[in-house]
């Protein structure tokens, strides 16, 4: 860039005329967190409810698998055949439960049986992952 | 893909593995195989949306620097909202997965390609990456406090081992769920287009009232391909999700 101008004076013309316009696009736009909570909400609706669907099965049947599997392999170590893959086949498909309603649960909050697979009772349930926990 | 012509249709043919070109390091086959090249071409068009979207910095975006600067706001958004700012340090992971896993869906639709993502053995090793990702950093940031992942407060003591148990189960869970869904789902698409292509083929050659009738199976793949199209982006997405909530877990555990 040579420019026979002096380039500081440009910059900083330039500069201003930026901070101008961001002031000026921010009067106009709502509160910063409002659009950003939009979009979420936006792909939630559209995608996140098939994707809500084909999560819960596929979560529910690997807690069962995989404690079928815990199960078995403490059976072929201590040679007591069947007593651990049933005890963790049961254990498995209650994580499995677990497993869908806190994928169903919203986010951010506490864990609640109250989940979104159950109605709308629950105040707080469309709402995006907010807060880390 | 949908549609090779001849009397026998084999609707899993398109998911053979062929050797292109042999190589062996010592024990190992790691021969460049056709997944292999899908793979690479996924990381080439990644790359390259990538530095287009890069270079342009002056006037209107094109329309590729538009498509890569949302891909960017749309994963750098879905990481901020399940890990939270912190979580930023495994955008570069997170975006990886998520532009790779696209790709690799989005290529696999193109008639005769190949999809990788329909290999459990590709899945898997992402949803390990992500496992061992999340187990190694909790340990680093919480040391034996990550465990405390397993323990939910405000639990009764004596029940206590069961519930830890079940947390076990389902964190080791994970990862199977994490890997086959993607694996599932690209599976299950491409060979029910296979199979309506293939219908469409038998009744081209069955006679001449048939033939009329192919246009049936014919309408029925374009609709899936949209469907597949929906859920190509779909799993990307869901696999990227999934992936900055169990790094969630991993920086904030004990909920």
């Amino acid at each position: 860039m040579a420019e026979e101008i002096d380039p500081h004076d440009d910059e900083a013309a330039l500069r201003a005329r930026l901070a101008t316009l961001t002031n000026a696009i921010r009067t106009h736009r709502p509160p910063e967190d409002a659009p950003q909570a939009d979009t979420a909400r936006q792909t939630n609706d559209s995608g996140s409810q098939m994707s809500m669907g084909l999560r819960a099965g596929s979560e529910f049947v690997a807690a069962i698998l995989v404690g079928g599997a815990i199960g078995w392999g403490l059976d072929w170590v201590f040679h007591s055949k069947p007593l651990f893959t049933i005890l963790f086949f049961l254990l498995g498909a209650v994580a499995g439960v677990i497993n869908v309603i806190r994928a169903t649960s919203p986010k951010g909050g506490n864990f609640v049986a109250d989940s979104r697979l159950s109605g709308e009772s629950v105040e707080d349930k469309d709402v995006p992952r907010g807060e880390p926990r | 893909m949908a549609g090779e012509a001849g009397p026998a249709i084999n609707p899993i043919e398109q998911f053979s593995l062929l050797k292109i070109l042999h190589i062996t390091v010592g024990p190992f086959d790691v021969s460049i195989t056709n997944s292999t090249i899908y793979m690479m071409i996924a990381v080439g068009l990644s790359c390259g949306l990538m530095a287009i979207g890069a270079r342009g910095t002056t006037g209107a975006p094109t329309r590729l620097q538009a498509a890569s600067e949302m891909a960017y706001e749309f994963v750098a958004g879905m990481v901020r909202s399940a890990a939270g700012e912190h979580g930023m340090r495994f955008f570069p992971m997170v975006f990886c997965l998520f532009i790779f896993i696209l790709m690799c869906n989005v290529v696999g639709l193109i008639p005769f390609s190949f999809t990788v993502t329909a290999q459990i053995i590709v899945t898997v090793l992402l949803a390990l990456m992500v496992f061992c990702t999340v187990v190694v950093v909790g340990i680093k940031e919480h040391g034996l406090h990550f465990f405390k992942l397993f323990v939910p407060s405000g639990v009764p003591i004596y029940i206590l081992p069961l519930v830890v148990a079940i947390e076990i189960i389902s964190f080791l869970s994970r990862p199977l769920s994490h890997s086959v869904r993607l694996f599932a789902n690209m599976l299950a698409g491409h060979i029910t287009l296979n199979v309506f292509g293939g219908f469409c083929v038998m009744l081209l050659s069955a006679g001449a009232v048939l033939k009329v009738v192919s246009v049936l199976p014919f309408a029925m793949i374009i609709g899936l391909y949209a469907l597949e199209l929906l859920v190509a982006f779909l799993q990307a997405y869901v696999f990227t999700m999934l992936t900055c909530m169990y790094l969630n877990d991993a920086l904030h555990p004990g909920h």
